[in-house]
């Protein structure tokens, strides 16, 4: 049912590149908090693949990525300081455009939602953003993560809950987003 | 009623991330409680925000200078790198994959359908049915997957693993084309799913009026193949359920808001679709919710809903099993309107814990003079640390019955003095004040079995009773149980003899009493041993009792070694018999090993309870490193019983002590007077372990509130004028494993008033232990204990640490008061 592959392999990983590259370099953004630190990762990663050969990785691609990208970008992290200003944060949201007032409410409710995950302790957000951005299965997030399959559903459920609850207590807080679009 | 899911698995439901027998189970939860579709329903809409909202971050390319790079690099010639036959040309669906479970509105609808035994339907079967089973009949098994694909885009319902093929290339396309909504993904998925294979049932879901509901989800059980699959309605109220086996089939409609309702039987043909519309009644107040049970062996009669919900496993004999009654079958064939619900099920109260622990309130401040005795039984289970540890892990607080100090405390090792002569243990006791409550003084009474050298270990019979049913199949279960018998098989000797026996769909033996010197044997019995099928009523524990009993050893290691998630379905009266069976075993010389594993129906207090009267030690194993601590390191005290039914009286001396409190052991109090009497069973102590017990200790003078009551009037100050200095006598009475009478040790404790910075290591160590479990229970007894000064006191007594548990231990005090945002 798959179809034959008459591709060669430079063609397979630039479509593999095509498919991956925007979701890969998100993911090294949220981990290393810099777009451009993140592209470097991503470039890596690609390049790491190429020397891999197909043998390597055949058809769990998507984990390997994830697993290749995250362990370049934490290796980046742990070489710098800790508390490295996420550039990238002050980007993520649209322009301010005035917009009606029901799509300007359900913006504001994505934007607490993308500042409430920053706010989740990081192998929660992690997992969140691996189901949520790029959906992988719990086992593909396990096997690039190296957190057991159990405690993946675990950390995607409490980060869900916490995002929930934090969701129903905070009214969207206005000045925040305003702060944030300006 | 407790809740029998764990809110995770909601999410995991939502996911498509649990196994059949799971999924099922948890449908089926659904239909029946309003409070887990209300949960349900929210995890769903906040999965949907995360989603856009995540969707809706910018798209980041790498940019063309760095993709002409890569180009660049990609066109370079390789040494043996060819185009590989496993590389797959991307599928070009446009589908985010966990959406694809989710609807698009907030609304949700169960639908349920489940199969009918053929066999067993007591209506006629109609002309046009009975053609087309022939039908049915005469085509091949193996054509039926074929027979269901469309020309084009392949997508195979009824195979899982394809289905997760196709979603997973679905997926890989997102990345590119992040500007899709997640609705747009959603329909995009339902289009694509419903267009692909010829459903076994489409139509719609409307409420009285005919409008339609969307956003569905729908669950497809059958009694032969004990599958059921879900599918959610779309925006238009319409849903498509993927091709069936041939059958009987009846569907549910639920929805929160609405009066649950169903039709059925309804035939399933391979290749055909039938159109079935569900109406629903708004107004769910009333509650006349249905609940679908398989046919039962007697097949129409109406019979009450199980009191449990259902659980598939069996355990001990005990002929459940069988989930529920059934529904009367509607008359006739095929039903396209539904029929107003018959069973009545009550909503459930459910509680938010899932995992069950008994409730046990702190020991209380007791006076000397009302009541001078303290007695209890040992404990050298270590279940509850592990336990906790593994909450912490995973981000949040242990629920405070969940919390038993005794455990917490004797998972550590402590480097007290063996004994000398022959007795069985050595005492320790040690004094200093209590670092929570600092006018206070802490006694620490500890025993210390007798080490065993590897070579003195007699000869074992193992049986190892394991559990293989469905919910066993995650990897933090039978796989790691697997590999912790591996670690404890590779231990043993050739006069060593090990039987395996598992219960599941039907207990068996599946390695009859074997000797340690043919391991390999052993090892690929165990190695083929699988997790999966649904449970009768095995008689898993009396086979494994009847095949240690064969091969006793008298003078020897006699025990069941019980691996399970603890999730078997025991009634009351079964829960019992049960125990009186354990019990009765192990005054034959068979002694019970409980292992718990996992977390998702994990029954703690039941593990405790049937290896407390099993003779037998209890522990809760979340790691490898786990089960090499409990089975290899501690293999000794695990499986080897030097002294048995160890009580412990402390007698308080009421001319230095006003009043006291046992710290832990609430549930191994004993009446005063069991602790003379032979008869009265208590704990076990293994070679080389240790067990601690801590009293906190109001001395003469420093006031104390006390709990109400009459002071007896006879009693004051009658203590020998000789025990004056005196703090309290700790009484101990034994048994040697093969003897059934008693000895008595007797130890006086002096108060030699040292402070608690220069106490012991050991018993720093332990109040620090001591008091974090008290903080944990939220205990009114925890005075001036923080996380903080726990976790110092911790951080200075850890120099000895062979296995690196106490630094642990700190780390998980830290992390403990992350959690609790320094609430506490």
């Amino acid at each position: 049912m798959m179809a034959k592959p008459e591709n060669s392999w430079s063609d397979w990983l630039k479509s593999i590149l095509e498919q991956h590259e925007t979701a890969l370099v998100r993911y090294a953004c949220r981990l290393t908090g810099d777009v451009e630190v993140a592209r470097d990762v991503v470039q890596d990663t690609f390049v790491t693949l190429c020397r891999q050969g197909p043998g390597a990785v055949e058809d769990h691609v998507v984990p390997w990525l994830f697993r290749v990208c995250r362990n370049r970008a934490l290796d980046i992290i742990k070489g710098r300081h800790p508390d490295c200003p996420i550039t990238e944060m002050e980007n993520r949201m649209p322009d301010g455009h005035e917009s009606p007032g029901d799509l300007l409410e359900r913006k504001e409710k994505l934007a607490l939602i993308l500042e409430l995950l920053e706010t989740l302790p990081a192998n929660q957000r992690e997992v969140v953003a691996l189901k949520f951005q790029h959906d992988l299965s719990y086992k593909e997030i396990s096997s690039v993560t190296g957190l057991s399959v159990t405690n993946v559903g675990f950390l995607i459920h409490t980060g869900l809950k916490n995002i929930k609850e934090r969701l129903s207590v905070e009214a969207p807080p206005r000045e925040r987003v305003l702060r944030r679009v300006k | 009623m407790k809740k029998d899911y764990q809110e995770h698995e909601l999410t995991a439901f939502l996911l498509d991330e649990l196994d059949d027998e799971r999924r099922k189970q948890i449908a089926e939860i659904l239909s029946n409680s309003e409070s887990a579709r209300r949960e349900l329903e929210e995890l769903q809409a906040t999965m949907e925000d995360v989603g856009e909202a995540l969707a809706a971050e910018p798209v980041m390319a790498l940019g063309a200078e760095r993709r002409s790079e890569l180009h660049a690099e990609f066109e370079k010639p390789r040494l043996g790198v060819a185009a590989s036959p496993a590389l797959q040309r991307p599928k070009q669906t446009i589908s985010l994959r966990w959406a694809g479970a989710l609807a698009a509105a907030a609304c949700f609808v169960v639908v349920l359908v489940l199969s009918w035994d053929v066999a067993k339907r007591p209506t006629a079967v109609s002309p046009v049915q009975e053609q087309m089973q022939k039908e049915m009949a005469q085509q091949p098994a193996a054509g039926r997957q074929g027979g269901m694909a469309l020309p084009g885009d392949v997508i195979i319902l009824q195979e899982q693993e394809e289905k997760q093929e196709e979603k997973r290339d679905a997926l890989s396309r997102t990345g590119a084309t992040g500007g899709t909504s997640a609705i747009d993904k959603v329909e995009a998925v339902n289009r694509s799913e419903m267009a692909s294979a010829v459903p076994a049932f489409k139509g719609k879901v409307t409420d009285h009026t005919g409008a339609p509901l969307p956003g569905a989800s729908v669950m497809v059980a059958s009694q032969k193949s004990n599958t059921l699959q879900s599918t959610l309605t779309d925006t238009r109220g319409q849903f498509a359920v993927p091709p069936l086996p041939e059958g009987e089939y009846k569907i549910q409609a639920v929805k929160s808001g609405f009066t649950p309702n169903q039709v059925g039987p309804v035939r399933a043909e391979e290749g055909k679709t039938r159109e079935v519309q569900l109406a629903l009644q708004s107004g769910a107040v009333q509650q006349e919710s249905s609940t679908f049970y398989f046919e039962g062996p007697k097949a129409g009669r109406l019979a009450p809903p199980p009191a449990q919900a259902p659980r598939e496993k069996s355990f001990g004999g005990v002929p459940g099993g069988v989930v529920g009654g059934v529904l009367g079958p509607a008359p006739g064939g095929i039903r396209t309107e539904i029929a107003p619900s018959r069973a009545r099920i009550p909503e459930k109260d459910e509680e938010f814990n899932t995992e069950s622990y008994d409730y046990q309130a702190d020991n209380e401040m007791t006076a000397v003079a009302k009541d001078p005795l303290s007695t209890f039984s040992i404990d050298v289970d270590t279940a509850s640390y592990s336990n906790l540890r593994r909450f912490l892990r995973e981000g949040r607080l242990p629920p405070p019955d969940a919390v038993r100090i005794e455990e917490m405390i004797n998972y550590f090792p402590y480097d007290y003095e063996p004994s000398h002569d022959r007795t069985p243990f050595a005492v320790n006791t040690e004094v200093a004040q209590a670092p929570w409550a600092p006018a206070h003084r802490l006694v620490r009474v500890a025993l210390k079995g007798r080490e065993l050298p590897p070579a003195e270990r007699p000869a074992a019979n193992l049986v190892f009773l394991l559990d293989v049913s469905g919910s066993m199949d995650s990897p933090v279960k039978l796989p790691l149980v697997k590999q912790a018998m591996r670690l404890l098989i590779e231990k043993l000797e050739s006069r060593d003899r090990v039987a395996m026996v598992v219960y599941a769909g039907a207990s068996g033996l599946v390695l009859p009493s074997t000797s340690g010197a043919e391991k390999q044997r052993i090892l690929d019995a165990l190695d083929q041993l699988q997790a999966g099928g649904s449970t009768n009523g095995g008689a898993g524990i009396q086979l494994a009792y009847r095949e240690a009993l064969a091969n006793l050893k008298s003078n020897g290691i006699n025990r069941v070694i019980l691996a399970t998630d603890g999730d078997f379905n025991v009634g009351v009266t079964n829960q019992g018999e049960l125990v009186r069976e354990v019990q009765q075993q192990a005054a034959r010389g068979v002694y019970l090993t409980a292992l718990g594993f996992g977390m998702g129906n994990y029954k703690d207090s039941m593990l405790e309870k049937l290896a407390d009267k099993g003779n037998g030690n209890y522990a809760y194993i979340d790691s490898l490193d786990e089960a090499r601590k409990v089975l290899v390191e501690q293999m000794g005290g695990t499986l080897v019983t030097i002294a048995k039914d160890v009580k412990i009286q402390v007698e308080f001396n009421p001319l230095e002590v006003t009043a006291y409190r046992l710290i832990g052991y609430e549930n191994r109090v004993m009446a005063h007077q069991d602790f003379d009497d032979d008869r009265k069973d208590a704990g076990e102590i293994g070679a080389g372990h240790t067990v601690t017990a801590l009293y906190e200790v109001v001395p003469i003078g420093v006031p104390v509130d006390l709990p109400q009551g009459e002071p007896l009037k006879y009693q004051r100050k009658t203590a020998a004028a000789t025990a004056r200095g005196e703090l309290l006598t700790v009484k101990l009475r034994y048994k040697l494993p093969n003897e059934e009478t008693s000895r008595k040790l007797e130890v006086p404790v002096v108060d030699r008033l040292g402070t608690f910075a220069h106490a012991s290591d050991d018993f720093r160590f332990a109040a620090a232990v001591a008091g974090f479990g008290m903080i944990l229970r939220n205990s009114p007894f925890k005075g001036s204990a923080t996380f903080q000064s726990m976790m110092e006191i911790a951080d200075t007594s850890r120099q000895f640490d062979p296995q690196g548990y106490r630094s642990e231990f700190v780390r998980l005090i830290g992390e403990a008061s992350r959690l609790a945002g320094g609430r506490r």
